[in-house]
């Protein structure tokens, strides 16, 4: 690669491999660690954009609140053939129901959704939205292309990057050596000290989330190998490589959908619940009053796992002779089984446990990947670990983000040489700025649209999404209009007014504010909102450390660093 | 409670590693010596923060934990080092004593 035609080390066309595959796919990756991050807080997102259903205040005895729920479910669907219903817990205000009716389509289309009030069983309309489920999404598949395809774009800027990551390494051997140092005020070399400290400090996180990122795609990637061993039935390959049995339905509705509310719209493996119940209807004892019911099997789950609360309750054959109730705990102690949890299923007539399915063992092999997956979803996290990987989604975006500045800034140098700005330089810079405060100017405007929009408005979920990437395109407009260090600097300032006004617009439009919220102890609302002032105060500090550095006195007392001043934020 | 064990005890290690570099040591000292049980304590330090994130969180969700707060301790030694690196001195004891209280208490 050397004009010269010098023999090169490693190093040097490592350097050069990282450099390009990092710049190539530097602006997809940003944009998928950006709405990658923000999903591991999905359900408080999509709980904020349905502010009604922030009016659902659970009460403090779960068994009452499950009581409520299935009197709720015996108003609004006592013919189903199945009820699944996800209690409340730190991160969801009210009961998620889903039923199936008896003779419904197979699949997702069959089954119907509702949201339930906590306290009182009664279904609450929440406005049309994606919520933070189109994040999600656009996260491994983009958007407005055919999935498949979205996932191959995104599958490959995943390989390329754990091309740049080892060949980061690589290339910077003195990161190790360099491991707790950074050169503030010192331009490139601040840069390049930034990039190093976020991608070495969180380099097991990088790891991680990269392999995993290319295990969850490889279905897709690589599909071969699956569609010719099972003669392309790929229903039965996902059924084996989970451990089931083809046409088990125990063993089918424990296992399809893991995780806390892994049924919700939006994820993968949703909406499969219940294929059992139809047979065996006709004469018997007269239906049980699940409502009551409840409240002793609630008592011995609670003796059972004292460690765990009762996630998911599962009523088959309601108001039919031979109903079961299963309940599931909520979360899981290993990674191993894919946060499957413990479940206990009950004969609703006597009240007693019939059953206790064991938890699956999977094989070493599917065990290894399912930490990584499970590592990458993050769906079995408590708060701690939760806000652990967050940040550190918070970390790798950040590395990302000054490696994109680095490429601009290293470029300096041969600019001023020039006397000129060259074509591919200044459309890097563009993009660079569009994608870098652009996006999260577009994720503001998202949430601001979804409080403004009418919610009687006709396709208001699609309009919340164009309103997403209408300011994403103004913001690459505004990029390439403006000089470079104004335009950083008015999107930081705009990033940040749009986010921190956003706990103040909550109460404004139907939610509930801190002020409600933190007393309720709603911690999954509380949550986004300091989500959200964290994210301003760190675009504010960005603003703030461009418009200082850009006063004359400040100028003055650095004279000696054109470099940054002229091309960097 | 577990978090803060974990996470005090990161710290402290990390400081230990740190201050077994020349670069370091001159910053904080203002001389550089020689530091092979620092750097020996501190990797030891980093491997008894594994066992309350295990106890906590269990095997696999512990390690995961154990990791994500070797990076926010190694992030908070790094900003130390660059904005105040003087006061290490006397911050990472008082990590890893925090750290050992915590421990007790939990």
């Amino acid at each position: 690669m050397r004009p010269d035609s010098k023999p090169e080390g490693i190093r040097q066309s490592m350097s050069w491999l990282h450099t390009w595959t990092g710049i190539v796919l530097g602006w997809l990756l940003y944009a998928v660690f950006f709405t990658g991050t923000l999903s591991y807080f999905l359900d408080e997102v999509n709980l904020w954009m349905k502010p009604e259903l922030h009016a659902s205040v659970p009460g403090a005895d779960a068994a009452q609140t499950a009581a409520v729920a299935l009197a709720g479910m015996q108003k609004l669907a006592p013919n189903a053939g199945t009820w699944t219903l996800e209690l409340p817990n730190e991160r969801q205000t009210t009961v998620s129901a889903s039923w199936r009716d008896r003779n419904a389509a197979a699949g997702r289309a069959g089954t119907k959704r509702a949201e339930l009030d906590a306290a009182t069983g009664a279904k609450i309309e929440a406005r049309e939205t994606r919520g933070g489920s189109f994040l999600y999404r656009f996260h491994f598949e983009l958007h407005a292309m055919d999935r498949v395809t979205g996932r191959w774009i995104v599958g490959i800027a995943t390989m390329f990057m754990f091309v740049a990551i080892i060949s980061g390494v690589i290339t910077h051997k003195k990161i190790f050596a360099e491991f707790f140092t950074f050169r503030p005020r010192k331009g490139q070399r601040s840069w390049l000290d930034a990039h190093n400290a976020t991608a070495v400090l969180a380099l097991p996180f990088h790891i991680m989330i990269t392999f995993s990122g290319l295990l969850l795609l490889m279905g897709t990637l690589m599909p071969w190998g699956a569609e010719s061993a099972y003669g392309g039935d790929r229903q039965a390959y996902n059924m084996e490589r989970r451990g089931m049995v083809p046409g088990g339905q125990q063993g089918q509705q424990g296992q399809q959908d893991q995780g806390g509310g892994a049924g919700r719209e939006g994820r993968e493996g949703g909406g499969r619940e219940g294929r059992g119940g139809r047979s065996r209807d006709g004469a018997g004892a007269p239906p049980v009053d699940l409502a009551a019911a409840i409240v002793p099997m609630m008592a011995q789950a609670r003796a059972e796992w004292p460690d765990h609360a009762v996630g998911r309750i599962t009523v088959n054959r309601p108001n039919k002779p031979g109903t079961t109730v299963e309940l599931r705990a909520h979360g899981s102690d290993s990674l191993t089984t894919r946060g499957a949890s413990a479940r206990l299923v009950f004969d609703a007539a006597t009240g007693k446990i019939k059953e206790r399915p064991p938890l699956p063992t999977p094989s070493a092999a599917s065990a290894f990947g399912n930490v990584f997956t499970s590592a990458h979803m993050g769906r079995f996290a408590g708060p701690t670990v939760r806000w652990l990987l967050f940040l550190s989604g918070v970390v790798g975006t950040a590395m990302v983000a000054t490696g994109l500045v680095l490429w601009v800034v290293k470029r300096a140098p041969e600019r001023r040489k020039l006397g000129r700005t060259p074509f591919g330089h200044r459309l890097v810079e563009v993009t660079n700025i569009g994608v870098v405060t652009g996006l999260a100017l577009a994720t503001g405007a998202y949430f601001w649209l979804n409080r403004l929009l009418p919610v009687a408005m006709a396709e208001r979920a699609a309009w919340e999404i164009n309103g997403f990437f209408l300011a994403w395109l103004a913001a690459l407009v505004h990029a390439a209009v403006r000089p470079p260090r104004a335009a950083w600097k008015e999107q930081c300032i705009a990033v940040a007014a749009l986010f921190v006004l956003l706990p103040v617009l909550n109460p404004l439009t139907g939610g509930h504010g801190l002020s409600t919220s933190i007393p309720l102890g709603q911690a999954g609302i509380v949550g986004f909102d300091f989500a959200m002032l964290a994210i301003a105060a760190l675009f504010g500090w960005i603003a703030r450390h461009l418009i200082r550095k850009d006063r004359p006195a400040a100028q003055a007392a650095q004279p000696a660093q054109p470099v940054l001043k002229e091309v960097t934020p | 409670m577990n978090a803060l064990v974990v996470l005090a005890l990161s710290y402290a290690a990390m400081a230990a590693v740190s201050l077994s570099m020349e670069r370091h040591q001159e910053q904080v000292y203002g001389k550089a010596f020689p530091a092979m049980p620092l750097r020996l304590g501190g990797w030891a330090l980093l491997a008894v923060a594994l066992v309350p994130a295990v106890a906590a969180w269990g095997t696999s969700v512990g390690i995961l934990a154990w990791l994500g707060f070797l990076t926010f301790g190694a992030l908070g030694i790094g900003l130390q080092m660059t904005y105040a690196p003087r006061p290490v001195r006397w911050t990472a004891p008082a990590g890893a004593l925090l750290g050992a209280v915590a421990w007790l208490l939990a």
